[in-house]
């Protein structure tokens, strides 16, 4: 008998363009970008970097803080939970009587870098203490794994719980956890991706100093216009630009879906992830190949079933090439017909959270049939693919191919393949 | 008497960590755990506000014997005496 199948049923992203999937969706196929400079956040006499993709009225402090965990400093938390609460009321989990019962709901949901904006705030008023005190809530806000425990205390669940660290392919691990617990019968649903927010000097001057951010630079194309700062593929790529968000989708077993009655909208048909084994920052051209392989392989297809790759592309020099050999090895002489693109032009690089809201647009774009374009892009004749630029396409998708890579050598491949309703 | 701009600022604080709903009063008897809903971890932020903001320092071993906002005015009146002297 074949494994049930695992299929998708509630997906949101909240991002610099929008604080809902819907939201980012129509500006990412309406080629607009959600990257500004802010020095008002980023203040540039401490931050190297003043461009990013931050996202405004939710969170912390903010008029659109959700009252339930108000206590909790950290942005990535609030992002988190705001993102697990619109793809739970998608999928009608919210309303449904009398529910899923909560120990058989994993919770999935990462981060590459917790709650250090909390802790950067609170070193800075812990200094000026007349005592060696810190804030209580610093620890709890700190933990990468508060994330996943809001979702887990603010939904009522009480299934297998696990909050991955894979730097910039966290959501991707995350969701592939979860689809092997599922598989495993830990759990009939699961709450699953990552979420993200990591503004402090140290995090972006660091990056900025490895050369993996984009720098300040006068002669730059994004020094009179910020929204062109990220430029997957771009011959002129210098870096990725830094933004925050979540990402979350609900998975379900097919059967559980039926018995629940809960509409899937895609199936997440494989999965991959695997290690370089080679260097703490640096891609290893064929294990990010591999990767893909793997991905394609678990979800039982051949290369030419792939209808559009939905790129990791971070705009920074190493990464797109290694990247675009991988896609040209695997696809071969299909390769430049096939449509490649990145969100990242539009969104930034929300770290651990990227390749969740990827999956989340991938599921968007299966449901739309539309392919979201690589904006700001200038062709780099090294790098010849289709990265359908600028400009969103229809297309006749039935999968999808969605990778990211992270820091420490950490690959993630993931394969979304449409749900026929018929 | 309790001070009343201190009780005020001492109010204020307590709102703020605990994020009251503006429509709850606030009265010098009212409770910290049972009536305004400060649980453990929220005790120790508006003991480290009220550290911050009227710059005594505040005991831990003191903790226990305040229940009541009266009773937290109270004894930042004294720690602030007690410095000053």
């Amino acid at each position: 008998m074949a494994p049930d199948r695992i299929v998708v049923v509630g997906h949101a992203a909240v991002t610099c363009l929008g604080p809902d999937l819907d939201t980012t969706w129509q500006g990412l196929v309406a080629g607009k970008s959600g990257l500004s400079s802010r020095p008002d956040r980023l203040d540039p006499g401490q931050y190297l970097q003043d461009i990013a993709g931050l996202i405004d009225g939710v969170g912390p402090g903010t008029p659109g803080e959700d009252p339930a965990i108000a206590r909790l400093g950290s942005r990535f938390v609030h992002f988190g939970l705001l993102a697990a609460r619109q793809a739970w009321a998608e999928a009608g989990l919210d309303r449904l009587e009398p529910g899923v019962p909560g120990d058989r709901v994993a919770v999935v949901v990462g981060s590459g870098l917790g709650g250090l904006d909390l802790y950067h705030a609170e070193s800075r008023r812990a200094s000026s203490r007349k005592t060696l005190a810190t804030g209580p809530y610093l620890v709890p806000g700190l933990i990468a794994n508060q994330a996943a425990g809001q979702v887990a205390q603010q939904l009522g669940l009480h299934g297998p719980s696990l909050s991955p660290a894979n730097a910039c392919a966290t959501g991707g691990h995350a969701i592939a956890a979860a689809a092997l617990m599922l598989r495993g019968g830990e759990a009939d649903l699961a709450v699953c991706g990552a979420s993200e927010s990591a503004f402090t000097p140290e995090v972006v001057n660091g990056f900025v100093t490895m050369k993996a951010m984009l720098a300040r630079k006068p002669g730059d194309r994004s020094a009179g216009d910020p929204s062109q700062a990220s430029r997957p593929f771009s011959a002129d790529r210098a870096g990725f630009v830094m933004a925050e968000g979540a990402g979350i989708l609900v998975l379900a077993t097919e059967s559980a879906a039926r018995r629940y009655g809960l509409r899937p909208l895609a199936v997440l048909e494989g999965w991959a992830t695997n290690s370089d084994g080679f260097h703490v920052a640096q891609p290893h051209p064929d294990r990010v190949r591999r990767c893909l392989e793997l991905a394609i392989g678990h979800a039982g297809i051949h290369p030419e079933q792939v209808d559009y790759y939905n790129a990791h592309g971070t705009s920074t020099s190493v990464n797109d090439r290694v990247e675009t050999e991988a896609v040209k090895a695997i696809f071969g002489d299909r390769a430049e017909a096939l449509p490649v693109s990145s969100i990242k032009g539009a969104v930034g690089h929300a770290l651990g959270a990227a390749p969740a809201i990827e999956a989340a647009v991938c599921v968007r774009a299966l449901r739309e049939q539309v392919v979201p374009p690589t904006i700001n892009h200038r062709a780099d004749p090294a790098l010849v693919l289709d990265f359908v630029p600028d400009k969103a396409r229809e297309a006749r998708l039935g999968r999808i191919l969605s990778a990211s890579f992270g820091f420490g050598g950490t690959n993630n491949a993931l394969v979304f393949g449409r749900w026929n309703d018929a | 008497m309790l001070d009343p701009q201190l009780f005020d600022g001492v109010c204020g604080l307590i709102r703020s960590v605990v994020k009251l709903d503006p429509s709850v009063h606030i009265a010098p008897e009212s409770t910290l755990v049972d009536d305004l809903g400060v649980d453990s971890l929220d005790l120790v932020s508006v003991f480290l506000e009220v550290q911050d903001a009227f710059g005594v320092v505040v005991d831990e071993e003191d903790l226990n014997g305040i229940v009541s906002v009266a009773d937290l005015v109270a004894y930042v009146e004294e720690r602030r005496a007690s410095q000053a002297a």
